[in-house]
């Protein structure tokens, strides 16, 4: 809250006792958990805004971003219909449906839903290669993916790796590491 | 100087004035302008903060962390100015906030783009949260400008620029604009110093600035003016105050010289009225008597000619006249007193004739005037020279004597009014100092000019009088010869006044002449006198109780019974307008007192001679 502590007239500290019980009623209002899928695939565009893929990753500037979607069917076809509504971005942006075993040659960021042995596959093939791969278990990060959503007090968030960024030659934003719930750093 | 203002002060005001307003005007317009900065400053400001805000809450407002949204806005925490700052979501929800009472206003949806609203000092800033293309929501933020706290100050050191250059500008002033009114305090200071002293001599050093130059040259040359006319006037109240004691000392000459006759005239009355007196006595008595009363006359005649030609109102009647005539004349005139005084008179006149335009009479008078003048102020014994001759148009007389002459100092002065050159030996008539002055007059009606020549005191000296010549004579010049009363019947002659001395003394006169003659006193009885006895003639005075002249000759000219009746007017009245008023009434002539025998003989005779040889002959 602002640096007003003195002076706090009645009505004031009404005010601020109302906006504090409010706000977080309405985010919740915002993300319900219902429709988790719809923020992940929100997210999913999101975090192509503050990754830095190295120039290797595209063949030329023009060059799609391309997302994979692996094992979540909600989540790409609400991706899908996110980006088909996105114009005029610096370079176009492309969804992916993959199936196991699928080529991650010419992919940026992967989505793989699941957890455990399904996860730290998709891991494992995107290791040393360009690509965010982003999951959702509860021990993604040890399974080696970059970013992992977690759902903390009824809302979507995500924890970071700092060894996984590194070795897959992407920088990532200090304003989305700010927002992770947890940082790991290098092993 | 009272009651105005003074031209320093004014001046000063003035100046200072419009400094002021000048001061006024530029402060002003700097304050405006800082103001106007200020503003455009601190919109800049807002936005820039709200730009780089807005990016940074970005991330927290795309991944919902509320509490990361809040962290980012409490940057915004530590500057007071700031009211309220908030996040919106990209459908207008608020997504955090930084407030302390007054909650953030819901959005409208054209505010979710990127502009700023003023209202009085109150500042919003909507800046939008965009990322990757994607609207993420709107960032708002809300702050108060003290136009007064940011402008105040720099206000207050305006000002004070402003009073400071203003107490400046008063100061160089006050040094400058001695340049201005320094020579005009000049002028007015002299102006003050000769109306205080009287010096018209003052002057006031002249000025390099135009205009003020122009007001010094005009005011010295005022004072040049002024300088000449006070002179001037000087100079005339000193000649008014000489004429006046001159017209003093002539008063009192004169009453001295009217006086001196008349001890020889009372002497001599009672001598002739002594019982005991012989004939020689009485016949003695007689003489001295006509002489003193001669000469009175003549003392008089002058005063009234020279009154006459002070006036304008003398006129003569100018005829051809002989020169040498005229100069006979005047020596005839001059001859008894030169020869009282034992000077040897000699007297040269051209031979062939020079005829002269001009009034012999007056002429005759002031050659005799010079002739006189000469053997006066000749001791006896001395020589007096009478030189007439033709220089080409001009007659020219001179009169030379051998007496005190003239000191050059006194010799411009010879024909003023009133100067009399003293005269060491006690001659037994000094005259009234009148004598130069009225030939000069009569010389000047003339057409001629009179010149007075001496090489200085015991010298003698000589006058001299040029007259313009005329045609020679037609006849001869009628006049004073014919005094003598011709022969012819004797004339009954009226003779009226209420001086009854002056009626019978002329009465007695014209018995002498053989003429039939009768006396009265008033009007009413020289109307009824000259209406019964019918005279040839009738003197008639005008100042008479009764009926005056003027009315008796009405009356008489009104009746057939006085139709052949010659009318003369005797008055003490010589002016133009009397003899006028006479001949109006029906005078055929008019004398004025006193009334000179000869001139009324010859008129008498002329009178006879009609009567007795039918029309004038006019021999001699």
């Amino acid at each position: 809250m602002g640096p007003r502590p003195a002076g706090l007239s009645p009505l004031r500290l009404a005010w601020a006792l109302l906006v504090a019980l409010l706000v977080p009623a309405v985010a919740q209002g915002q993300s319900p958990t219902a429709n988790i899928n719809v923020v992940k695939a929100a997210y999913l565009y999101r975090f192509t805004g503050y990754v830095e893929w190295p120039p290797t990753a595209f063949e030329s500037p023009a060059s799609p971003l391309v997302i994979g979607v692996a094992g979540n069917e909600a989540v790409y076809a609400e991706l899908a219909r996110l980006v088909a509504g996105r114009t005029g971005l610096a370079r176009p942006i492309r969804v992916r449906k993959l199936a196991s075993g699928d080529e991650l040659g010419q992919l940026h960021v992967l989505f793989a839903a699941g957890s455990g042995s399904t996860l730290g596959e998709w891991a494992q093939r995107a290791q040393d290669l360009p690509v965010l791969v982003v999951g959702d278990a509860y021990d993604g990060l040890e399974q080696g993916v970059a970013l992992n959503f977690v759902v903390t007090g009824q809302r979507l968030r995500f924890e970071a790796s700092r060894a996984a960024f590194d070795r897959a030659r992407l920088k990532a934003s200090a304003h989305l590491l700010a927002l992770a719930t947890r940082v790991t750093e290098s092993r | 100087m009272s009651g105005g203002t003074s031209l320093r002060r004014t001046l000063t005001a003035v100046v200072l004035a419009t400094t002021l307003v000048a001061l006024l005007l530029s402060t002003a317009a700097l304050l405006a302008l800082e103001f106007t900065n200020q503003r455009k400053a601190w919109i800049d400001d807002l936005g820039a903060h709200a730009e780089v805000l807005a990016a940074s809450s970005a991330a927290a407002l795309g991944f919902e962390d509320v509490a990361a949204a809040r962290e980012s806005l409490s940057v915004l925490g530590v500057r007071p100015e700031i009211d309220a700052a908030a996040v919106y979501q990209a459908d207008g929800q608020l997504f955090a906030s930084l407030s302390a009472g007054e909650s953030p206003p819901r959005l409208a949806p054209e505010e979710r783009r990127r502009h700023h609203r003023v209202h009085g000092s109150t500042l919003e800033v909507f800046q939008p949260i965009e990322r990757n293309g994607e609207r993420l929501g709107t960032f708002y933020v809300r702050a108060r400008f003290d136009a007064f706290e940011r402008v105040g100050a720099r206000a207050a050191l305006l000002i004070g620029i402003a009073l400071a250059s203003l107490f400046f500008a008063a100061a160089v002033f006050g040094r400058l604009q001695h340049a201005i009114t320094g020579p005009i305090l000049g002028v007015a200071q002299a102006a003050r110093e000769v109306a205080a002293r009287k010096d018209y001599g003052l002057r006031v050093p002249p000025s390099d600035i135009l205009e003020v130059g122009l007001l010094v040259e005009a005011f010295n040359g005022m004072l040049d003016t002024l300088q000449k006319e006070m002179a001037e006037r000087h100079r005339a109240e000193e000649a008014l105050r000489a004429g006046d004691r001159q017209k003093d000392e002539f008063l009192a000459t004169l009453a001295h010289e009217l006086r001196n006759p008349l001890a020889p005239i009372r002497q001599a009355a009672m001598l002739a009225n002594a019982p005991r007196a012989t004939e020689a006595q009485r016949q003695w008595s007689q003489g001295v008597i006509d002489r003193q009363v001669r000469h009175m006359a003549l003392l008089l005649d002058d005063l009234l000619d020279i009154s006459r030609i002070t006036r304008g109102t003398l006129q003569i009647r100018k005829v051809p006249t002989e020169l040498a005539a005229v100069v006979a004349s005047a020596v005839e005139t001059a001859q008894p007193l030169v020869d009282a005084r034992g000077h040897a008179l000699s007297v040269d006149v051209p031979g062939e004739p020079v005829t002269l335009e001009a009034d012999p009479l007056r002429v005759a008078q002031v050659l005799s005037n010079l002739l006189a003048n000469a053997a006066k102020f000749t001791p006896p014994g001395g020589r007096i020279e009478v030189a007439a001759r033709r220089e080409g148009a001009q007659a020219v007389v001179s009169v030379t004597d051998s007496g005190i002459g003239i000191e050059a100092a006194s010799l411009p002065k010879v024909f003023d009014m009133f100067t009399q050159l003293r005269v060491e030996q006690g001659g037994e008539n000094q005259g009234l100092g009148i004598g130069l002055a009225l030939s000069k007059g009569l010389v000047d009606l003339h057409g001629g000019t009179i010149e007075a020549f001496s090489a200085g005191a015991g010298t003698g000296c000589r006058f001299e009088v040029r007259l313009p010549l005329g045609a020679p004579p037609h006849a001869q010049a009628p006049g004073a010869a014919a005094a003598a009363p011709g022969p012819g019947p004797a004339l009954r002659i009226l003779v009226a006044d209420d001086n009854r001395d002056a009626a019978e003394s002329l009465a007695a006169l014209l018995g002498i002449d053989g003429h039939e003659v009768r006396v009265v006193y008033d009007g009413e009885a020289a109307l009824s006198g000259a209406l019964a006895w019918r005279p040839h003639a009738a003197l008639l005075d005008i100042g008479m109780p009764g009926l005056t002249g003027l009315e008796v000759a009405v009356r008489l000219r009104a009746s057939e019974a006085a139709a052949g009746c010659m009318l003369v007017a005797i008055s003490g009245w010589g002016q133009a307008q009397d003899k006028a008023r006479a001949l109006a009434a029906g005078f055929d002539h008019h004398f004025t007192k006193p009334v000179d025998p000869a001139r009324l003989a010859a008129l008498l005779a002329g009178l006879q001679a009609a009567r007795g040889q039918g029309p004038a002959p006019q021999g001699r």
